[in-house]
């Protein structure tokens, strides 16, 4: 395995009394595509939210590029090159598409600038004009450079979808977290998503860890699959090995692994 | 509309819409109109050379401040336009707080009480030329700006709501009650500055005065527009939105609210240094719960989250509260006329203005205006979004992702 | 600060009429989330409502409160369904504005129909004191207490036990649900809003004697009112109650405290409050909401 952009090493969670994440240890490589599969509850979104910092593990370990996410506060995520999308998408509500792309690009400029800002400085201005050039850019593969001037929540639902992603994209990660990405899609679309998301890393030069519930899209999209089961690891490997492991099998019998969830 | 990224202010209509007032004004009518009727005819001017340019309608918040250069001749309405100006220049600072930022701010009067304050003691104690005074003002209320945002982030919604009302309710009683500083109930008096050498000739005190306040409006919207249009005035909306994709994008919440409070907090600062210096006398129960309330009804009769709601939210609201007159019936009772007195017609506007144009004023004139949506529903209609169905069929985007046409599917929903 | 059990008992009087208006509050917050600002000036028409009946048209008190208690009643009601519910569905600082607008309104409506003059109401309770554990408590005192505890006690029992209240926690937790099960949310919001201006104006008649009654005597309550119920926790009527209590005592203690005095006792009050709040930023009795991404 070459150097991984994400390492879990032993990362706990308890919420109360339960434990949500068990010890967990994976990795994802450079320009790799990651599945978290699991049964509900397993602690697919926890470990989710411990690397974009909102939950903090108890135990363990968070590396990214040399760096322990653990010690860094949630806002400083996005300038280490880790973006991602939300089940729910979050768009913001008062801005236009443009807007919202450009408002991904937060983390491009490292201070605030305020004094800059209130005197639109030369230095500000280039900077701006930057960023619209690249949200076009971004726009444009996404197809919907039309929704430019639209707010994007007002936009239909599949639109919106795209809308997340290239707000995450467009701060050009090293690292893209899916939340659910097939949530709501219907068969069609589902089909064209795994090309869009290999289209995603060869394009932008990403790799991606996707939570999702839908086990047969993981598996033909997915270079390396990880399985929680009641926040532990119980598999780690190619999707082919993975798919014959009998405690995957084991995890998955009796829950129904269903096609639209 | 592309324009909105590039972001230069239309200066041709800002020209035409002032020059079209100048008009009204000057030719037009023989007698000088009332001081809001000409903002209000400058704003809609604004809007339309706006629109017509395919231009953003919040560049027309400039519009308003243009022609009143021009009034200032006829010294009628001068006092009264300045104080607008004023009122609008602190509620543009709410604004960046509440409107933008989301943080529910019910103590905003007090910082303009402290400006007020801090141009008072330094001029009439200290001598100090009032000008001069006017940065110190709002550098101090910032800095007690700042104080309340880095306590207000603990807060949230109507916590923060209570918090600042108490900001609100104390705050006169302690200026009140260290009178070694604020002379207590007798307040302070400052002599209003003479205009300078070169101006004396043909200004008299009150323009001066309206100059001076008109320079520093211009100063406070295109600073404001600097800020808002840019990187920081996404952040702040993003936090707004959506605390927890703002995170994502990248933004320290915790700085930007606090940067809200504290830039918000001086243009208070400034309104009220200039207060003290158009006014002449500072007071501490001038500056009370009361006042703060008038400027969140400014901004939102005028628009949250426009540079112009605040311009035009100050016009209404002083027109309101300073002209409605008491409603009388002709019917008696008992040998008493039946009337509704000035401050319950005040409310009763406020309230209908917030039902019937819940987006402020502002609002009729933006896109999916309430205009709109109110003569769809006299019409009975639905709201369409075909255009959305036409874009779509412009052109076929190269990667779909599409889902079925529902906006709310069950599945997402948290 | 001495702990002196008159002041004590002083401040858990007054402290009983914050927490009639902190309850009327909550009542409004949990189950439409708006912070109505109009509570202490809707409770001080009432008063003047009572005051009319009591001293213009010469009732018996007790009739004249009763008649108060129900013109408050109807008013909150028609408040409700007429300034509300129009803007119930628009982001909350609208219906600031509107509350704040109401406040405004009804304010102007008091000093139009009865004046700015401070208007002497007697108080229902004899004037003596009971002597008790070394301390005289004034009968005043314990009859605002005591009447206002009751009044809480009828509120707690309409939620806990009748169908009403059943029907008002179903509209308060889940909206859809009991729309779907048949329960009129209009209805049940209109009662709602009814039921906390009626808390409101037994809160202002009991008041009236001591607070002197003037279009603006509720204002400082609303402030103590507020402070109590986000003590309280914002959602929890009993918490609310409680806090008024706190904020009651505390007031008077603080206020006896030499260098601070009464001109400063409302800022140190707040200090007070803040503090709670910094450490507590869910109040004593709130629970921490989760945010869920």
């Amino acid at each position: 395995m070459t150097a991984s952009t994400l390492e879990f090493d032993g990362v706990s969670v308890a919420f109360g009394g339960v434990r949500a994440l068990d010890d967990v240890s994976f990795s994802v490589g450079e320009r790799e595509i990651v599945g978290l599969i699991g049964p509900n509850g397993a602690g697919k979104t926890t470990a989710f939210n411990c690397v974009s910092r909102f939950v903090r593990p108890q135990r363990g370990r968070l590396l990214a590029g040399g760096v322990d996410l653990t010690s860094v506060a949630p806002h400083e995520i996005a300038a280490l090159g880790i973006a991602r999308t939300f089940q729910g998408l979050e768009l913001f509500k008062s801005m236009t598409v443009a807007e919202t792309l450009l408002a991904g690009q937060h983390s491009r400029r490292r201070t605030m600038g305020a004094l800059s800002s209130a005197l639109r400085l030369p230095s500000v201005r280039r900077a701006e004009a930057v960023e619209i050039a690249h949200a076009r850019e971004v726009a444009d593969f996404f197809s919907i450079e039309q929704y430019w001037d639209r707010m994007a929540t007002e936009l239909p639902y599949g639109v919106q979808k795209r809308v997340d992603i290239a707000r995450a994209l467009v701060s050009a990660p090293r690292l893209l977290l899916l939340d659910e990405p097939a949530a709501g899609l219907n068969v069609e679309a589902l089909a064209e998503l795994a090309t869009v998301i290999r289209t995603i890393r060869a394009e932008f030069n990403t790799a991606v860890l996707l939570v999702e519930h839908h086990v047969a899209m993981v598996m033909e999209l997915c270079d390396r699959v990880c399985v929680l089961n009641f926040g532990r690891v119980i598999a780690d490997g190619r999707p082919e090995e993975v798919q014959r492991d009998p405690a995957v099998i084991e995890a998955y019998l009796g829950t129904k692994v269903t096609d639209d969830a | 509309m592309r324009s909105v990224l590039h972001g230069h202010p239309r200066l041709v209509g800002l020209v035409i819409s002032a020059l079209v007032t100048w008009l009204l004004n000057e030719v037009l009518f023989p007698t000088p109109l009332n001081g809001y009727l000409v903002v209000l005819f400058a704003y809609v001017g604004g809007v339309v050379v706006a629109r017509l340019s395919r231009g953003d309608h919040r560049y027309a918040a400039l519009g308003p401040l243009v022609p009143l250069v021009f009034l200032a001749q006829n010294s009628i309405g001068v006092t009264e336009l300045t104080q607008i100006l004023i009122l609008a220049i602190a509620a543009l600072g709410l604004d960046l707080i509440t409107g933008w930022t989301g943080q529910l701010n019910l103590a905003q009067g007090i910082f303009i009480g402290l400006g007020a304050y801090v141009t008072a003691i330094l001029a009439s104690k200290h001598g100090w030329p009032i000008l001069l005074t006017l940065p110190l003002a709002g550098l101090v209320a910032a800095a007690a700006g700042l104080l309340l945002g880095v306590l207000a982030l603990r807060f949230d919604g109507v916590y923060l709501a209570v918090l600042t009302s108490a900001v609100a309710l104390a705050g006169p009683v302690l200026l009140l009650h260290y009178k070694s500083i604020t002379n207590g109930v007798n307040g302070i008096i400052v002599n209003q500055p003479q205009p300078p050498g070169a101006f004396a000739d043909w200004l008299d005190t009150d323009q001066w005065g309206y100059y001076v306040t008109v320079v520093m409006a211009i100063i406070a919207v295109c600073i404001s527009w600097n800020l808002l249009s840019g990187r920081i005035g996404r952040a702040l909306r993003a936090l707004r939105d959506s605390p927890i994709a703002a995170k994502g994008i990248g933004v320290d919440l915790t700085r930007y609210k606090v940067l809200a409070f504290a830039v918000g907090s001086f243009w208070a600062g400034l309104a009220g240094g200039l207060y003290a210096m158009t006014i002449g006398f500072v007071s501490a129960d001038s500056f009370g719960l009361f006042y703060s309330i008038q400027f969140l009804t400014i901004i939102v009769v005028g628009g949250l989250s426009t540079i112009s709601g605040a311009f035009v939210g100050a016009v209404v609201i002083y027109e309101l509260s300073t002209n409605v007159q008491t409603i009388g019936f002709a019917t008696t009772v008992n040998g008493v006329a039946l009337s509704i007195p000035q401050a319950a017609v005040y409310a009763i506007l406020l309230i209908l203005v917030v039902i019937f144009a819940p987006k402020g004023i502002i609002g009729i004139f933006s896109d999916k205006s309430d205009w709109s949506r109110l003569t769809q529903r006299l019409r009975g209609g639905h709201n369409r979004s075909t255009d959305v169905v036409q874009a779509q069929a412009d052109r076929p985007p190269i990667v779909r992702l599409d889902a079925p046409e529902d906006p709310h599917p069950a599945i997402t929903s948290y | 600060m001495h702990l002196d059990l008159q002041l004590i008992t002083s401040g858990l009087a007054i402290g009983s009429v914050y927490g009639s208006i902190a309850l009327g509050l909550v009542l409004i917050y949990r189950s439409t989330g708006i912070l109505n600002f109009a509570q202490g000036e809707m409770a001080t028409f009432s008063t003047y409502i009572g005051w009319s009946f009591v001293v213009s048209v010469g009732m018996p008190y007790w009739v004249g409160f009763l008649l108060a208690v129900l013109a408050a009643f109807l008013l909150g009601a028609v408040v409700e369904r007429v300034a509300i519910r129009p803007v119930q569905n628009q982001p909350h600082l609208t219906v600031v504005i509107v509350t704040l607008g109401l406040f405004l309104l009804f304010n102007a409506l008091s000093l139009k129909f009865w004046h700015s003059d401070v208007r002497p109401f007697r108080s229902p309770f004899p004037s003596g004191s009971v002597h008790v554990l070394g301390t005289y408590i004034s009968w005043v005192s314990i009859g605002i207490f005591g009447v206002s505890l009751i009044s809480m006690a009828f509120v707690g029992i309409v939620f806990r036990f009748t169908k009403v209240g059943l029907a008002m926690r179903a509209v308060t937790s889940n909206p859809m649900a009991s729309a779907l099960m048949g329960i009129s949310n209009g209805r049940i919001l209109s009662l709602g809003w009814g039921l906390s201006a009626a808390v409101g104006a037994i809160a202002g008649m009991l008041a009236a004697n001591r607070l002197l009654l003037d279009p603006n005597m509720m204002q400082g309550v609303l402030l103590y009112a507020f402070a109590a119920a986000v003590i309280g926790g914002m959602t929890s009527p009993v918490g609310a109650v409680i806090g008024g209590l706190v904020m009651g005592v505390t007031n008077a203690l603080v206020s006896s405290v030499s260098w601070i005095g009464s001109d400063l006792s409302l800022a140190a009050t707040f200090i007070v409050l803040v503090l709670i709040l910094l450490v507590r930023p869910q109040g004593l009795f709130g629970r921490q909401i989760e945010v869920r991404v």
